[in-house]
């Protein structure tokens, strides 16, 4: 027997050895070690284990004041919910609100003053440079107007009162707020009435039927339980009927029971032609017609501007307007709303159209909002604005809570020429156009104790406190303590005006409580007392305003001063507008109101998911875009005004052709929009496919 | 999991929830809706009419949970992909996840996200990782799992108070988070449950049922178009032009 090994059997043991290692587990248990060794490398972060505790708190980002219920690791949040049973928000936070306690890591966060140069050079600065810099302004000041704004980014809060001793302690300051969505309406809806009237919410909770002229009630942070009214059908409270009017199909035009798509800049007509139909079909209620003082002067008013051609240019049928007349003329809880951005004609065309339909003082229309107990009342306040132009040293504003954005343009307007500072509280130190030379670092949500007094869809007030639940960064401000850094004197802090405003709610007896530990609403009075009270609060609960009595309706006219020639001025142009090649509508982004407090993982809704339009884009209908050979994604030139900007091209089909939709925010749009007045023409140049240029003309939306 | 259309207002709150519930990293530089991670999405989809009669729904996509033939658990070679019998819940297990992107590709609904980049927070943002949830890193598939950290946290509950798990005892993020409630979650198989009733309503569908994955996640929508069209099609966004 030959027992030498030959090659071949060398070569099949090798190849057998092989084959017998693949079969086994061996190769396989190599891999998955393998795999897990490498997916726990030391750089990858690792969540922080520690005991879970929950908490419950108040949302401050908008004034909605959400019901938050927070889990907390090792003392730190991980994630947020809204509350369920929550008066203000019934369990429902919006995106931006469910990334609140991501806003301390911010890439953007500021954790020291800070002084910028140019623009976009940022440099550590000295607070006390700072406070020098405004003293300067307070001691130099001799002429009889103020040299300092001190301007409110959220009026009404605790740290408001502050701000407003601030003005009454130094001559030289004034108090003043930023830009109020209903402050507008709210000044016009006074004109109509000859006695005082408070200012009104639209209870859209009790509401059956919602005519909106583009009001975005389902769209973006702050709307959540109002989304949830309109659209969370139970057998409690069946689904109210929506009709929104606006050009572009919106999130809320996208839900709404009828859209319909208006030729924009035409709104005030069609709104001014379903207060006609009304009149002339005799659907005036006699109690409305009891209370005006001049019903027939409307009618012959109306009569007088000549609708019908001006009708034929919003693009909606007779039949159409007539059907919405009668609706709101048949139905007792009906309220028409416009956009918050609505120019003013068409405010006032929609505030006529309520008035004639006789939505005020009545539930599921226009209810009047009680004012807080103990809290400052700031709806006189002047805004920027207002202040004399170039007579400003030093403008001091409080972002520390987010709110409306102050146009660029009239920061150089109001302060003196080469020697005016603006001095920003923010937490953030985003890039934006407004020229802030210095940062003083702000507390986040969750950092410090504050205060939100909120507004519910039934239109009841509220106020609820947002509670510390993550340690504060040692070297951030709130109002009081940059106040008292400024002043060098010592400011009451947050608690203790909060505690003040809660004594005198307590004194009042109105209202309920909600707590969150039962949960139920009690009324106030079933407290022992403030400190009950104070103690429910910081529980995470909230106080609302009890339920009002309907009230009557005042006297009223229809046609205050001014009025009818300012509508007649505008129905006129419209009548007389020739129609542009695009009409160019600028919308808000609407989880981007304030782009500081847009947390990082928004990129899910935006960078990485397409969900909502990025700022600085312009979209149009797919046919609109073959017709003027642009492409998706083309880069193109914006030009309005003189003012050319960047912007990429969308092709979009819920924008209707014919129209070119920007997104506003803080991109190279809202630079534009900071320079736009009224209707402008302009154009889109698309320079990636072929070149070309579409025509367009700015209707503000 | 029963999703109403027509309550769907796109805002994208379920999208944020899911991602704080389940670790999942803000988007590195360079990031598409390709190559994101978005284990639930929301897509607008149009009922192909025309101007004026157009109108959208916005479709909430997230892994359909399928029960038949899962697509990816049979392609995966690592058995990272696993179906839970008791729940029916297809769960995904990063660390047996060599990258072959397999999964990906026989994925008739795009639901499944690859890690491109690995995970990075802006400092400081690491505090706020949920604790019941691991990180992945680089080189791994990953997808929903019906938030598998609030299943393991509510059988502890159960097993802790000694009794069965019960089908209210959890919800996913994205349920809890949606502000009009059009999600709702359950027990398909208990009769009795809300989301059974929801699921057994004539408007009800799934997408792409031709394919027969048996998928978990029902859609409903009053609109017949609606559902013609999402039955049939699948719906398209820019991750599934590129995938194809």
């Amino acid at each position: 027997m030959n027992s030498s090994i030959s090659r071949r059997d060398l070569l099949r043991f090798a190849g057998g050895g092989v084959l017998g290692l693949l079969l086994s587990p061996l190769p396989w248990k190599v891999l998955d070690d393998s795999a897990i060794w490498t997916q726990n490398w030391p750089w990858i972060p690792e969540p922080s284990r520690g005991p879970i505790t929950w908490s419950a708190s108040t949302c401050s980002l908008c004034g909605a004041g959400c019901g938050v219920r927070v889990r907390s690791s090792n003392g730190h949040p991980v994630s947020l919910a809204g509350q369920a049973g929550h008066p203000m928000s019934a369990g429902t936070l919006c995106a931006t609100g469910l990334l609140a306690h991501h806003l301390a890591c911010h890439p953007s966060r500021v954790l020291q003053p800070i002084r910028i140069t140019n623009g976009t050079e940022r440099t550590a600065a000295d607070m006390a440079t700072i406070v020098a810099a405004i003293h300067a302004a307070h001691s130099a000041s001799t002429s009889a107007s103020p040299a300092i704004a001190v301007i409110d980014s959220r009026p009404g809060r605790a740290a408001s009162r502050l701000l407003m001793e601030l003005a009454h302690q130094w001559p030289s300051a004034a108090y003043g707020v930023a830009p109020q969505a209903g402050r507008a309406r709210t000044d016009l809806i006074r004109k109509h009435f000859r006695t005082a009237v408070p200012e009104f919410a639209a209870d859209i909770q009790h509401a059956r039927l919602i005519v909106s002229f583009g009001a975005p009630l389902v769209d973006g942070w702050g709307t959540a339980a109002t989304a949830r009214t309109l659209l969370a059908e139970t057998s409690a409270h069946p689904r109210p009927r929506l009709i929104q009017i606006e050009p572009v199909r919106s999130r809320t035009a996208n839900v709404a029971e009828t859209w319909i798509p208006v030729t924009p800049g035409t709104e005030h007509v069609c709104a001014l032609a379903i207060a006609q139909a009304i009149i002339e079909g005799r659907r005036m209620k006699s109690a409305v017609r009891a209370r005006a003082e001049d019903a027939a002067a409307l009618a012959a008013f109306l009569h007088d501007l000549d609708l019908p051609p001006a009708v034929r240019r919003c693009g909606i049928s007779d039949a159409r307007i007539l059907e919405i007349a009668r609706s709101l003329s048949d139905e007792p809880a009906s309220v028409v709303v416009a956009s918050p951005a609505a120019p003013e004609e068409v405010q006032s065309a929609v505030l006529l159209l309520n008035l004639v339909a006789g939505t005020f003082f009545r539930e599921g229309g226009l209810r009047p909002l009680p004012e807080i107990p103990g809290a400052a009342r700031t709806t006189d306040a002047r805004t920027l604005e207002d202040f004399d132009d170039h007579s400003l040293s030093v403008i001091i504003l409080d972002e520390s809570a987010a709110g409306a954005d102050i146009p660029a343009a009239v920061f150089g307007q109001k302060l003196k020429p080469g020697s005016g500072i603006v001095v920003s509280l923010s937490p953030f130190a985003a890039p934006r156009p407004v020229p802030i030379q210095y940062v003083i670092p702000a507390a986040v949500w969750g950092e410090r104790l504050t205060d939100v007094a909120g507004t519910s869809p039934a239109g009841e007030i509220s106020v609820g406190l947002a509670m510390p639940v993550m340690p504060a960064r040692p070297d951030t401000f709130d109002t009081a303590a940059f106040l008292g850094a400024v002043t060098g004197t010592s400011q009451p802090s947050t608690e203790e005006i909060l505690r003040q405003r809660i004594a005198a709610i307590w004194s009042g007896r109105r209202g309920m409580v909600y707590d969150p530990s039962s949960p139920t609403l009690r009324p106030v009075h079933a407290f022992g007392g403030t400190d009950a009270l104070w103690s429910v609060l910081q529980s995470g609960g909230c106080w609302i305003d009890g339920p009002r009595p309907a009230g009557s309706m005042p006297a009223f006219r229809f046609l205050p001063a001014g009025l009818a020639e300012h509508l007649t001025k505008r129905v006129a142009a419209t009548k007389a507008a020739t129609a542009p090649a695009l009409a160019l509508v600028i919308t808000s982004d609407p989880l981007r109101r304030d782009q500081a407090f847009d947390a990082t993982l928004m990129s899910k809704v935006r960078d990485e998911s397409g969900l909502y339009l990025p700022c600085g884009s312009v979209a149009i209908h797919p046919t609109t875009a073959e017709a003027h050979n642009v492409g998706v994604g083309d880069d193109a030139t914006l030009s309005i005004n003189g003012t050319t900007l960047p912007v990429h091209i969308a092709c979009d089909s819920s924008v209707p052709p014919g129209l070119v939709s920007a997104m506003d925010g803080d991109g190279p749009v809202a630079l534009a929009q900071s320079k736009i007045s009224d209707r402008s023409v302009g154009s889109v140049a698309s320079a990636t496919s072929a070149p070309s240029v579409i025509p367009v003309t700015l209707w503000k939306a | 999991m029963v999703i109403d259309l027509d309550r769907c207002t796109g805002c994208g709150a379920c999208v944020i929830a899911c991602a704080v519930e389940n670790n999942v990293p803000p988007a590195h530089e360079g990031t598409t809706p390709r190559t994101g991670l978005t284990w639930m999405r929301v897509v607008r989809v149009d009922d192909g009419r025309s101007f004026p009669d157009t109108r959208s729904v916005f479709v909430p996509l997230m892994c359909q949970q399928c029960d038949h033939h899962t697509p990816c658990v049979s392609v995966c070679p690592q058995n990272a992909v696993e179906y839970d019998e008791e729940t029916g819940i297809v769960t995904q297990v990063p660390v047996r996840c060599l990258g072959c992107r397999y999964c990906m590709t026989a994925c008739p609904y795009h639901a499944r996200y690859f890690n491109w980049w690995d995970p990075e927070w802006p400092a400081g943002m690491e505090q706020t990782l949920n604790p019941d949830v691991s990180t992945r890193m680089r080189g791994v598939a990953e997808k929903c799992n019906f938030c598998h950290g609030r299943l393991q946290a509510a059988r502890a509950k159960a097993a802790a108070g000694s009794r069965p798990l019960a089908p209210d005892d959890y919800q996913p993020a994205c349920v809890e988070a949606c502000p009009t409630e059009a999600i709702v979650f359950g027990d398909l198989n208990d009769p009795r449950s809300t989301v059974s009733a929801a699921a057994s309503s004539p408007d009800t569908f799934r997408l792409l049922e031709h394919l027969g994955t048996g998928p978990k996640v029902r859609y409903r929508s009053r609109s017949a178009a609606v559902r013609e069209s999402l039955t049939r099609n699948s719906v398209s966004s820019e991750k599934e032009q590129v995938h194809g």
